[in-house]
This record gives C-alpha cells, structure tokens and sequence, in this order.
C-alpha cells in the first residue's frame, strides 16, 4: 500500500485521525497537515496502529505538534502505534517523553 | 552604630558604579569630572562615618573628629559644584575652560573655608547615638547653599532636556538630574532637617546613601543607551516596593514580637519564616497577574518567536522575506524595511527593500569592518548616539544608518563573515526602539540567521529550477558541499566515506575537521524532514557546528549547543540523529557521544567479531536540557580493527517485498568486506545495499568505515 489514508472523528471532545500506510516523503505533507490542523483545534489522538512507515520528518511532525499542543493547552496522544512506529520513537531515545496510549479507555 | 557600615560602605559603592561607568565616558569630558564627583562623595561618606566613630561625649576638644566633619561637608559641597558644572553641559562632550576653571576655584575656596575657619561647624560631640555638631555663623549658608547649587544645577540640566532633540540624550539628563535632586532630599532630609529641627541625631549618617543615590543616578546617565519604557521602569520599582512591604512588614512585626517577649525564640522564627514565604508567593502572583499588564508589550516577543520558527522556508525567496517583513513589521511598527544579502561578489545587494530597491554595499566598507571587529549582532541608532564607545566611528556609522534609512540594524554573521543585514526604519509612532525592542530582536537573531543564511546560499535565481513547485539544487552544488570536509589524513587510518542523498535533497551529513596532526573531530548523522527544509536545516547545523568547535574546548559542550541551536532556530519538529566524536591517533583511542546514531560497529581483530558499540543515545534538538543525556564514551582502536557508522537510510531501506535491510544484513555484509580497503568497502556495502533493494534508493545513505593501523604501515 502506498498511499495514506486518513479518517477523523470526534470522541469526547477530542479528535482521533487514524492512519494507514506509509508516512513518508510522498505523504508527509498530507500527514503534517492534518496533524497540524487538528491539534491547534482541540485534545488530539493519533492512531498509528497501520502505519507502515514512519519517515523522520513524520516523527518531526509528532515532535512539533506536541510542542504546539502543549503551547496551547491541549493534548496530544499517540494511540496503538504499530511496530515500524515504535521503533521510530525509540530511536529517539525519548520513548517517555511519547505521550502513548494502548487503550482510549485510558483517557478517561 | 550599625549605621556606620553605611558610610563606609558607599566608598565601595561608588568606586564600582565608576569602574563600571568608565568604559562608557573613556576620552570625554565626563571622564574626569564623574571620577571627581565619585571621590568627593566617597571622602564625604567615609569622612562621615570616621567623625561619628571618633566622637565623644561632653568634651570641648575634638579635633580629629571636628576636622572629619568639616572635611565631610566641604566635600559634600565640592560634590555638588562639581555637578552643577556637569550640568551646564551634560550630555554633549563639549569643553569649557572658563566653567572648569571657576568650578575649580569654587571647590578650592570651599574646602579651605570648611577646614580652615570656624564658619562651618565650631564642635562636635557624640551623646551616645546622636551625633551633634555646634554650628558655626556660617553653617546655614554653606549648607542650603551646597544644596541650592545641586539643585540649580539639576533643574537646569532637567529644563535643558526638554529642549533637546535626541530622546536617549533626554532620557540620559532626566537619569542624572532626578538623581541629584533625589540625593539632596534625601542629604537634607537626615543630614540638617532631622538633626537641626526635629532633633534626631541618630540618623545622620544615613545622609552619606545620597551619594550612593547620586552614584547610581550618573552611571545609568551614561550607561544607558537604549529608550526604556516608563511604564516598565514604574512597574519593576512597584514590584520591588510590594515584596519588601509584604515580606518586610510580617518579618518587622515577627522581630518586634520576638524583642518584645524575648523568651524562645522559635515561635516568632517560625513565624517570621512563614510570612516570608506566604508574603513572597502572594507578591509574586500579585506582580505576575497585575502588573505584567503594565508592561504591555511583553507577549509581543513569545508570538515574535513563534510566527519566525513557521516560516516555510520551502516556499521560495519572495515569499520567505515577505513573510519575514509581515511577521517583523506589525509588532515593531517600522516605516521602511531592508533586507542586505552578501552576493558572489563579496558585497551586501537588497534581496528585500520597501524603498530602496537597488541598493548595495560595499564589502570592505569601513562601517562594515567595524561592526564586523566589534561582533555586533544588534544595533540601535540611539546606541551610536548615545554610547560614547563608538565616538570615533560615530560619524561614518550615523552616515551608514542614514544610506539603508534604519533606526535598528541586525547583523548576520557566520563567523567573521557577514552574511547580511536587517535594517529596520524607523518607527511609525514616532519613538525610538526601546530597551525591551533590544532584548527581542536579540533573541529571534538565530532564527534571521536561518532566514539569511537560506537567502543567501540557496534561494540564489540562477541556480533555481522549479520541479513540481519544488525548488530543487544542483545536484553538483549539494554535492560540493557534502563533499567540502577535511579529510582524515593520517598514517595510522584508512578512511573513507559515501554520502548519497535521495532526490538531490536530504538531511544526512558527515563532517571532519583536523584539530591537530594526530586529532581529528568528526560528526555523522541526519537531520530530520524532507527536502529543502532538511537540506537547508543539515547545511545551517553543519556550518554551526564548525564555529562552535572554534569556540568550545568541552566537547559534550559543543553537542549541548547544536541541541539548542536546532531548538531554538530550526524549524519546529526538527532533530538530529547522529553522532560527535573525534579520533586520538596518538593514544589510539576514539571519543565519542551517541545523538541517536543508529549504529556503529567495531570489527575486533583480538576477538574476531563485530560488536555493536554506540550504546544508548538520545536525538538532538527535542528538549531543551540535553547535557544530563549525554555520555562520553571511549573505544580503543587496537591494529586491524576496523569502524563502520551509518545513518538510519541503510537500515530502513526496503526490498521489493517490503522487507527491512536491517542490522544483521549490514552486519553480514560488513563481515564479508572487512578484508577490502576502507573505500572499497564502502562502496560494497552501499552495492550490496543497492542490490537488495533493487536498485531503489528511498532515503539518503551515509557510509563511513575506517580502517585502524595502530602500527602505521603495517600489512593489512
């Protein structure tokens, strides 16, 4: 698969967009703006549970739109991420610092 | 009695705020009348303060004490005539030597009549605190007329700023003037109304904290030379009153408590204790929610910050600085806007100008040399003006700001070279740049450094070509600059690296400098992001790094501070992966600090083996407080052994079924070249690579092996 598809949804107050495929230089403009468009809305939730690439300007893309959540009160939340993703965030020698969820149960 | 540390303590006072001042008043007129001012008031004070301990009660005779004190107010006087010669003229650095000459003879007469007649003070006595002088037929005269001086002298510095037509020189006079008025009340105050008319003698000595009043007053006279904000100057002397009236007044009582019970005293302690920390919290949330409203324009610089780090420096050069002129110019508010770019020919050329379309630079201007010696990133017009340190250049720099018509200059420097400049015009609403304009435009100067930098080295028109509204480098120039590295030159090592970026843009480099014959630092590693944002992102940190290892002796230092370059000026989201070492070849022995390098191998010849060494590492550039991360590590390089670094493309790279190349695949194949010289097997490790992924190249590839030979020339 290699396109992106992404499907959003509100819950709670909240916005989750969920992920499939590849993150990577041919979907990461895609990626980032959605990502960045929702987090500057409300509480968000990533599920990257199909994602099958993560490039590092995508893992850039998680970095920044932490910070801006975090500027701007609101949260954000990396659900389910697959093992490509995992692996990606581990890389970074800063797994606590992902805010990662196994459950949306969790939130509440 | 404790007030007598008072006295001695001025002295101490006033020499530093001249030390301090000295630099700004060097080769004026000022130089030498502030350094008399500081001495006569220093003589008062210490002068004071040996009368006092001297004094004795219910006797006649006193001489060393009477002689302190007629020598206190003689300088005291002399003090004050000195600065109403000051006055006359202040700020302009102008001489008169018929004022010089009667200010001179004014302070000779006075101190020859103090010490040398009874008009003054006929005796003195101490009866226990209160210190009492027997006032001579002249005394009134001398010390209404010392005060009447000062204050002439003052009020006619005051009426003159009001005509004058530079605001720092204004502001400047108004410092110094509501100084010296400041410590005549408060001389007056403790020195003759208290003592003559309300009788109170035990605080005479807090009359010498006028001096110190008049020291601070002429130093910020001379020393500030940017326009602050009086709302800002009343709100931080509001803050100050506050926290000293809701921790002074609870601490006061809890004392007054203690002396009045005086048993144990662990309950007013712990009472003191309490209300200091409750009155602090309180006045400092009072201050934070109340007073920050005062201030205003503080959260100008925070969105300042913010709108520059989202900047899309991918969208062309047209689009960047009108972006940048937008962002500058609705929280500054300034008329006219340049942007000086360093061209091919060495000089500055507008890449940006509301008026001045077509304007250059020479590069070898004087002004430019001089701002270039002088390591200037910001620099206010009121600051060439005001501060007497530029003097001598005054002229040519006034004529420099006047060609690019700024106010406010932002010199973008790499290393010594300038890169360019930002000229700010001057401000719609008619004043100058502030203090507070100062500080910010300092503190988003990085972040104009990417700006320029981007402007300069890549958004060049003739070397752009538009690709599906990408704008893509020459492959030759990125390469060049992959290629622009010191390369390891030493008998002992056999080195050799590949760079491959995909799609002529990428965010992997690899860089070595020579420190020294048998020392070689290096870095590899890759930049996060795609395209021009991550090419231009590796170039800026690349160059960055060079000029922090020529500042930087600690080497964890120099990783500390691109992690906070890539925070604070790259654009948001953007880290680095790699690693910083460098190579000892005299101790056989190599340093270095994993930033989230993927891998290092080490082939051992002792052992026979490859092993993994780069440990734990964390990315730079994600948090702000990297150092507590960073971990040296040392590695002996025995004879034969063999070092292998890449970044993440290789082990991410995928076959045509999807399948990771990953860490076994490159160990295999690392294992069976060991044997090659280091370029040959780079290049087969990047061809075994190619092979499996079937020719595709999805991420950039960086390679670096080296061969050890602790022994130099010895067989393979």
């Amino acid at each position: 698969m290699n396109q992106l598809t992404i499907e959003e949804r509100q819950e709670n107050g909240r916005t989750v967009l969920e992920f499939a495929g590849p993150v990577n230089s041919y979907t990461f403009t895609e990626f980032q703006e959605r990502v960045y468009k929702a987090v500057k809305k409300a509480d968000l939730v990533v599920n990257l549970e199909k994602v099958t690439t993560l490039s590092s300007a995508g893992l850039g893309v998680l970095m920044a739109a932490m910070e801006e959540a975090e500027e701007g009160g609101r949260k954000l939340w990396i659900f389910k991420p697959s093992e490509i993703v995992r692996l990606a965030i581990e890389s970074t020698g800063f797994t606590d610092k992902f805010p990662v969820l196994k459950t949306l149960k969790d939130l509440d | 009695m404790g007030l007598i540390i008072v006295s001695f303590l001025a002295p101490l006072v006033l020499f530093t705020l001249w030390m301090r001042a000295r630099p700004r008043v060097q080769d004026t007129v000022w130089s030498r009348y502030f350094l008399a001012i500081s001495l006569l008031f220093s003589v008062f004070s210490f002068s004071l303060g040996i009368a006092y301990l001297t004094a004795q009660p219910y006797s006649t005779d006193q001489p060393v004490p009477l002689f302190f004190t007629r020598l206190a107010a003689a300088a005291a006087s002399a003090g004050y005539i000195a600065l109403f010669r000051v006055c006359l003229s202040f700020p302009y650095d102008t001489r008169n030597r018929l004022a010089d000459l009667a200010a001179l003879a004014a302070i000779v007469g006075i101190f020859a009549f103090n010490l040398g007649t009874q008009g003054y003070v006929i005796q003195v006595e101490r009866v226990n605190l209160d210190f009492i002088r027997y006032e001579g037929p002249f005394y009134n005269l001398i010390t209404t007329g010392s005060a009447a001086v000062g204050v002439t002298g003052a009020l006619f510095l005051f009426a003159r700023s009001l005509a004058m037509r530079s605001r720092i020189f204004q502001q400047q006079s108004l410092i110094l003037s509501l100084g010296t008025l400041a410590s005549i009340v408060l001389g007056f105050i403790f020195a003759i109304r208290l003592p003559q008319v309300s009788r109170i003698g035990s605080l005479y000595l807090l009359s010498t904290l006028s001096s110190v009043i008049l020291g601070i007053g002429y130093y910020y006279s001379v020393s500030i030379t940017r326009i602050f904000a009086w709302s800002e100057v009343g709100r931080r002397i509001l803050s100050y009153l506050i926290l000293a009236a809701l921790i002074g007044v609870p601490v006061g009582i809890a004392a007054y408590v203690f002396l009045l019970v005086r048993s144990s005293p662990l309950i007013p302690v712990l009472g003191a204790g309490l209300c200091f920390v409750l009155g602090s919290h309180l006045a400092v949330l009072f201050v934070d929610r109340s007073l920050d409203a005062i201030a205003g324009r503080k959260k100008y610089r925070e969105a300042l910050q913010s709108a520059l780090a989202h900047v899309d420096l991918a969208g062309g050069r047209d689009a960047v600085l009108e972006e940048v002129y937008s962002i500058l110019s609705a929280p500054l508010g300034f008329s006219e806007f340049t942007v000086m770019a360093e061209g091919e020919d060495g000089d500055l050329h507008a890449a940006f100008s509301t008026t001045a379309a077509g304007m250059t630079v020479r590069g070898d201007s004087p002004s430019l040399a001089l701002l270039e010696s002088k390591g200037t990133m910001v620099l206010l017009k009121t600051d060439v003006v005001a501060n007497r340190a530029y003097a001598p250049v005054k002229k040519d720099l006034l004529e420099f700001y006047e060609s690019l018509r700024a106010e406010a200059l932002i010199v973008v420097r790499e290393g010594r070279e300038t890169l360019g400049i930002f000229a700010l015009g001057a401000r719609l609403s008619g004043g100058d740049y502030t203090a507070y304009d100062y500080e910010t435009l300092q503190a988003i100067y990085g972040k104009l450094f990417v700006v320029l930098y981007y402007i300069k080295n890549i958004a060049r028109e003739s070397i752009l070509s538009t690709v599906d509204r990408e704008i893509a480098f020459s492959s030759q120039i990125i390469e060049s600059i992959q290629e622009n590295v010191d390369r390891i030159d030493h008998p002992k090592a056999d080195a050799h690296f590949i760079a491959r970026s995909t799609r002529k843009l990428g965010g992997d480099f690899i860089d070595f400098v020579r420190l020294s014959p048998n020392r070689y630092f290096f870095v590899v590693g890759d930049v996060s992001g795609k395209g021009l944002n991550a090419s231009m992102s590796m170039l800026i940190l690349k160059t960055m790094i060079r000029n922090f290892l020529k500042e930087e002796k600690d080497f964890a230092k120099i990783a500390e501070r691109a992690n906070a370059f890539i925070k604070d000026n790259l654009p948001r989201g953007t880290f680095f992966a790699g690693v910083f070492g460098y190579f000892d070849f005299a101790k056989d022995t190599m340093y270095f600090i994993n930033c989230g390098i993927p891998i290092m191998y080490l082939f051992s010849p002792v052992f026979n083996t490859v092993i993994e060494i780069q440990g734990e590492g964390r990315v730079l550039g994600f948090i702000r407080d990297i150092s507590p991360y960073l971990k040296l590590r040392r590695v002996p390089l025995s004879s034969d052994s063999i070092l292998l670094i890449t970044t993440d493309g290789i082990l991410e790279s995928e076959s045509l079924r999807g399948e990771r190349y990953g860490k076994e695949r490159l160990q295999r194949s690392f294992w069976a070249h060991r044997g090659d010289s280091a370029k040959d097997m780079a290049q087969a490790l990047f061809q075994d690579l190619l092979t499996y992924t079937d020719n595709r190249q999805e991420d950039d590839i960086t390679v670096f092996s080296l061969k050890y030979k602790a022994k130099p020339g010895s067989e393979e």
